[in-house]
């Protein structure tokens, strides 16, 4: 059984805009090495389809224009099917595009935070950091519930 | 007269759109293709110190930017007057071996394979990547793996899958570790294997397409590409060859720096993109193509083995030189094959783990050229410089240009054939656009007509009469 694997994506150029990065980095701390896998991606492509495969869980860390600064809200993602090629996909398309490829189905969550400013900047907003605690806090009770492992060292869970 | 636009034209790189003008009799008089995107690289470049211009001619693409950075670092080698270190030039290969892989596997299989698997008249709304994992998923999963092991390789070796900028003037910019070829040539296995699988599949599935094969772009024309000056297949380096439609070599030997002399380009007013000639046969006669198909009709043989197999399987199913641009999809897969042996080839290669990868001095010209194949043919960097290394002026040609005559031909053709009673069906309109995948034009990357912009405007009433007509030459 593979590790369950964690998708950041986004602009770390782009200051709140990479706090599903931040989030993933948080998450990575906390947790013994090989715990979950980490891909980190601008954007999501097809190719990361093949990634989902054998995961028995796959998380989803992005921003998220919608939301409050600091805010995080996490749900389940349900695959979508209704493709229209693009540059990228969206949770959804790439999730259905794995079950297809993969014939296999798998939990994946998408965990959004709300950003307070996206222009150029390499670092995260006060509210964009704690954006990515919350994040990474969200994931690691997903990752107990579904995998069982312990949460104890979540040293970030109540930031 | 009656006019049918197909705006746009999908599942290919940029933007563009096909108008076929129908006589009084809804016959086929005319059909064109328009490349409607504009871009500028050639001037903006202007005044900018010349070891920029590989990253900066990088940035044309991000499909194909190990191209540009190929022919715009050999272009600034030659400002130097350097030759590369042996292993640079091993290094430099595999990159582009490794975007040939994950750019064909992008266009054979993310936009082509729902026309090849689906069918050509499949609904739209299942004739897509998607449509072609929950028909063959088998079909998507190999086609994703080897587009991800292409970019892998890129990534591992340049930081980065795109606009990677390890490929420097004079050389890459650092040397190849031990774990990071192990790393590559654990890869390849899973990727010969797909193709192979990939072969075997489609081998039945290309047979499905008697009429495409007959209509697409099927004609005579020259064929343009470079060898390795003793006839077989090379990407890098070496002389240009221009085979005629009998297989015939018409022109051999010939220097990239001499390109002046034998190629020739023109702008059109519908369209941004620029259509090269072969100069002696001159406009529009010396239409030729570059690319896949061309590259395996002028060459004896490939090198390696697993693709001197299949290309020797092909030839013996449809015989040599294939004229048909319907091939480019096998030859595409013939390609990927080669380009993985050739890797692990250059892999084993006792001093690939050599530390001297790059030259450096001062500018030791005014003028360079550099040319490589990219995955959709020929590509050439021509660039001259002011004494203090300062882009003066820069020329592009790229391949999808150099195919520009003969995807218009197949176009009109394709049009000719499938367009009936003035009315063009869901499959026919498909084909069109089909016509022109099996060119996977890189829009993005050939659109370079600055300075030189003829336009008409034509003024048409609401039956589609034309009223007026203004026409703006270069």
């Amino acid at each position: 059984m593979k590790s369950p694997l964690i998708i950041a994506y986004g602009n770390r150029l782009r200051q709140d805009d990479g706090l599903g990065w931040r989030a993933a980095e948080l998450l990575a701390e906390s947790l013994p090495s090989g715990a979950v896998r980490i891909l980190e991606s601008t954007q999501l492509t097809p190719e990361l389809a093949t990634e989902l495969a054998g995961a028995p869980l796959v998380v989803f860390f992005d921003a998220a224009l919608n939301l409050e600064p600091g805010a995080t809200i996490a749900k389940r993602v349900s695959a979508d099917n209704q493709f229209v090629w693009w540059h990228d996909l969206s949770p959804a398309q790439l999730t259905a595009l794995a079950e297809l490829i993969t014939e296999t189905e798998r939990p994946v969550f998408q965990i959004t935070g709300g950003v307070a400013e996206i222009g150029f900047g390499e670092n995260l907003t006060p509210d964009g950091e704690r954006s990515a605690r919350r994040m990474a806090a969200a994931a690691m009770a997903l990752l107990h519930e579904y995998t069982m492992q312990s949460a104890s060292d979540c040293s970030f869970a109540s930031a | 007269m009656q006019r049918i636009v197909i705006d746009p034209v999908t599942r290919i790189e940029g933007h563009s759109k096909v108008t076929i003008q129908l006589d009084d009799n809804g016959k086929v008089a005319d059909a064109r293709f328009h490349v409607t995107q504009f871009r500028g690289f050639e001037k903006l470049c202007e005044n900018r110190p010349f070891y920029e211009m590989p990253s900066l001619m990088a940035r044309i693409c991000g499909i194909c930017p190990v191209s540009h950075l190929v022919a715009s670092s050999k272009a600034c080698d030659a400002i130097l007057g350097v030759s590369i270190p042996p292993n640079a030039a091993r290094l430099r290969r595999i990159m582009n071996f490794a975007q040939i892989l994950q750019s064909h596997a992008l266009s054979l299989f993310h936009l082509s394979s729902p026309d090849l698997i689906l069918g050509m008249d499949a609904p739209v709304e299942t004739r897509h990547l998607f449509g072609v994992a929950a028909s063959a998923p088998e079909v998507a999963r190999d086609g994703i793996r080897l587009r991800q092991i292409g970019q892998q390789i890129v990534e591992i070796l340049g930081g980065k899958r795109i606009h990677p900028a390890w490929i420097v003037p004079g050389g890459v910019s650092a040397p190849l570790s031990e774990e990071k070829r192990d790393q590559i040539d654990a890869m390849l296995p899973d990727a010969i294997a797909a193709l192979q699988r990939t072969i075997g599949r489609f081998r039945s599935v290309f047979q499905c397409f008697t009429e495409e094969i007959a209509s697409f772009a099927n004609f005579p024309s020259l064929f343009l590409g470079l060898t390795d000056g003793t006839g077989k297949l090379e990407y890098y380096d070496g002389p240009l060859r221009i085979v005629d439609s009998q297989g015939l070599v018409i022109a051999d030997g010939l220097r990239p720096e001499d390109y002046p002399n034998y190629l020739g380009e023109v702008a059109e007013t519908d369209s941004y993109l620029k259509s090269a000639y072969y100069k002696p046969m001159g406009y529009p006669s010396g239409v030729y193509r570059v690319g896949p198909l061309a590259r395996l009709n002028l060459v004896t043989n490939c090198g390696t083995p697993l693709a001197d197999h299949e290309l020797g399987t092909l030839r013996a199913f449809a015989g040599s030189p294939l004229l048909s641009s319907f091939y480019y999809h096998q030859a595409r897969l013939i390609e990927m094959l080669h380009a993985v042996e050739r890797m692990g080839e250059l892999l084993a290669n006792a001093d690939i783990l050599s530390t001297h990868v790059r030259a450096f001095a001062e500018p030791n010209s005014d003028e360079g050229v550099g040319m490589s194949e990219a995955p959709r043919g020929t590509l050439l960097h021509h660039y001259k410089v002011d004494g203090n290394g300062l882009i003066r002026w820069a020329n592009l040609i790229i391949a999808t240009g150099q195919n520009n005559l003969a995807m218009n031909r197949g176009v009109k053709q394709v049009a000719e054939y499938f367009v009936a009673d003035g009315k063009l069906s869901p499959g026919a309109l498909n084909r069109v656009e089909a016509v022109v995948r099996a060119f996977d034009p890189c829009l993005s990357c050939s659109t370079h007509a600055a300075g030189k912009m003829p336009m008409q405007i034509d003024l048409l009433d609401a039956t589609g009469m034309l009223l007026d007509s203004q026409r703006r030459l270069a």
